[in-house]
């Protein structure tokens, strides 16, 4: 039985698409997610999505990464954007209001789509 | 030894049969894969403690398998052993300096092997456990320094902390309490984002420079806002290369037991939470995460006080903790708690003795609660 990568990346419409297929995002995986992101960063990538829609549970650390990821990539004139579902105003993207740093789309169309404009 | 995980990569089903037999006996967990370009992904997802690998297999052998694991920094310091079929090609690899464990010569008995394997397994996790304990005793010198002994007496308010580091290692949060003169007192509750040994460290440091920050900002001013420590702090951190890469999250409140205010603001921290009466008002500062960008924008909020109210500032670990289901406490649920709270309670007891039981006493990060009463 094949495992289904955590971390999983592909292109569209010029776009690199990174989905994490994994129930919680936290500290066990911030690590090397961040490593993950930054390795497409440093070879030149300027437009990444970063698909969380199958992510319950973001975890501060997890955060961090994704922070860390959206400097570094905006510092080298890209951008990074996240598919999220944000409507639980219980989650720490919302309490902590970390959620204005990133453009959060609902589904993955309209932040490939916000690439364009 | 128990819950271990090792990869063993080995073209020969039989051979690979009988070594996944002896590992699964001896305790550990065990995946395999056929050749190296099977075992690079299973690395990636299964992330074992240990790797076993052939060196001649198809599609991929073992020169090219450890090859590229050398190049990628989430896989590189796996310990690797390779199985070697003769004495040429342990020389003809030791040539390369691939940064190994051990070569195992496979003319051995499996269990031989095996039971080589744990000794490596054993002497590794030993040495991690001394280099674990020699950093533990040098963090608890800074444990010291980043949470105050003793709590700041204040006319009108009683003041109370609790914070337990993660492991009893002091992790990413730092409370401070700076008295500013005989009406304002300062309360200042950060967390670095990240955690165990990086955290600890750059608490330390953040401490030092916020401490800094409100000390030097408020020695010349007659009126005390949160935003300008904020504001300062912002501009100080984007420029500094070394700590622009670390986010901290803030919250700074100053009471003023004069006209019972208090004012609040903060960098991408959780919010106040305020209970008046059977009410809790949750406040969010909606300030930027320090050092993110140049010229962010801090606002402070501003309210009055009266007898019996209570406010909270906290920071994840307790909205972030989890029950035995795995489920996160949530800020509904920390509300309730807090609605529990009658006036004559100790506040930081109460939501203590909740959330040891919430959690079994299984906690997963740092807890760091400051609780503030109006006398």
């Amino acid at each position: 039985m094949e495992a289904v990568r955590k971390f999983e990346d592909y292109i569209k419409d010029d776009v690199t698409v990174i989905q994490l297929n994994m129930n919680q995002a936290t500290l066990t995986e911030a690590g090397r997610f961040r490593t993950f992101v930054i390795d497409f960063i440093e070879k030149g990538t300027s437009k990444i999505i970063v698909d969380l829609r199958k992510c319950s549970i973001i975890d501060s650390t997890f955060l961090g990464a994704l922070v860390f990821s959206l400097k570094k990539i905006t510092a080298n004139n890209g951008n990074l954007r996240l598919v999220f579902n944000n409507n639980s105003q219980n989650n720490i993207f919302m309490l902590t209001g970390i959620n204005k740093v990133f453009k959060i789309y609902p589904d993955l169309e309209t932040a490939i789509q916000s690439f364009e404009n | 030894m128990n819950e271990l995980k090792i990869l063993l990569v080995e073209d020969d089903p039989n051979v690979l049969r009988i070594y996944n037999f002896e590992l699964k006996k001896a305790g550990y967990i065990c995946k395999t894969a056929l050749n190296g370009k099977e075992g690079l992904e299973e690395a990636k997802n299964f992330l074992p403690d240990f790797i076993i690998s052939d060196v001649a297999m198809p599609v991929m052998n073992g020169f090219e398998f450890r090859k590229n694991m050398l190049t990628d920094p989430s896989l590189r310091k796996i310990p690797f052993v390779f199985l070697t079929s003769n004495d040429s090609d342990k020389d003809t690899l030791q040539g390369y300096d691939l940064e190994i464990e051990e070569y195992i010569s496979k003319t051995l008995s499996p269990r031989i092997v095996i039971a080589k394997i744990s000794a490596i397994v054993k002497s590794l996790m030993l040495g991690k456990q001394n280099a674990l304990e020699e950093i533990r005793k040098s963090a608890g010198n800074f444990a010291n320094s980043v949470v105050p002994k003793e709590l700041p007496i204040f006319n009108n308010f009683e003041i109370n902390h609790w914070h337990r580091p993660f492991d009893e290692v002091p992790g990413g949060d730092f409370i401070d309490y700076i008295k500013l003169d005989e009406n304002n007192l300062a309360i200042i509750l950060g967390d670095v984002m990240g955690k165990r040994w990086g955290a600890w460290y750059f608490a330390y440091a953040y401490a030092g420079y916020v401490r800094n920050a409100v000390r030097t900002i408020f020695d010349s001013v007659d009126n005390y806002f949160p935003s300008l420590i904020l504001k300062k702090l912002n501009e100080t951190i984007y420029k500094d290369e070394k700590i622009a890469d670390v986010f901290i999250t803030l919250s700074v409140i100053i009471l003023n037991n004069q006209d019972m205010s208090v004012k609040y603001g903060g960098a991408g921290d959780i919010p106040l939470f305020i209970k008046k009466g059977n009410e809790v008002l949750i406040e969010q500062s909606n300030g930027m995460l320090l050092g993110f960008t140049d010229g962010s924008i801090y606002v402070d909020k501003e309210y009055r006080l009266e007898k019996h109210d209570r406010l909270f500032l906290i920071t994840d670990g307790i909205l972030e903790a989890q029950n035995p289901g795995s489920e996160i406490l949530g800020a509904d649920k920390l509300v309730q708690i807090i609605k529990s709270v009658d006036d004559n309670e100790n506040a930081a007891d109460v939501i203590k003795s909740n959330l040891s039981d919430y959690t079994q006493n299984k906690f997963t990060d740092d807890i760091s609660l400051i609780t503030i009463t109006v006398n």
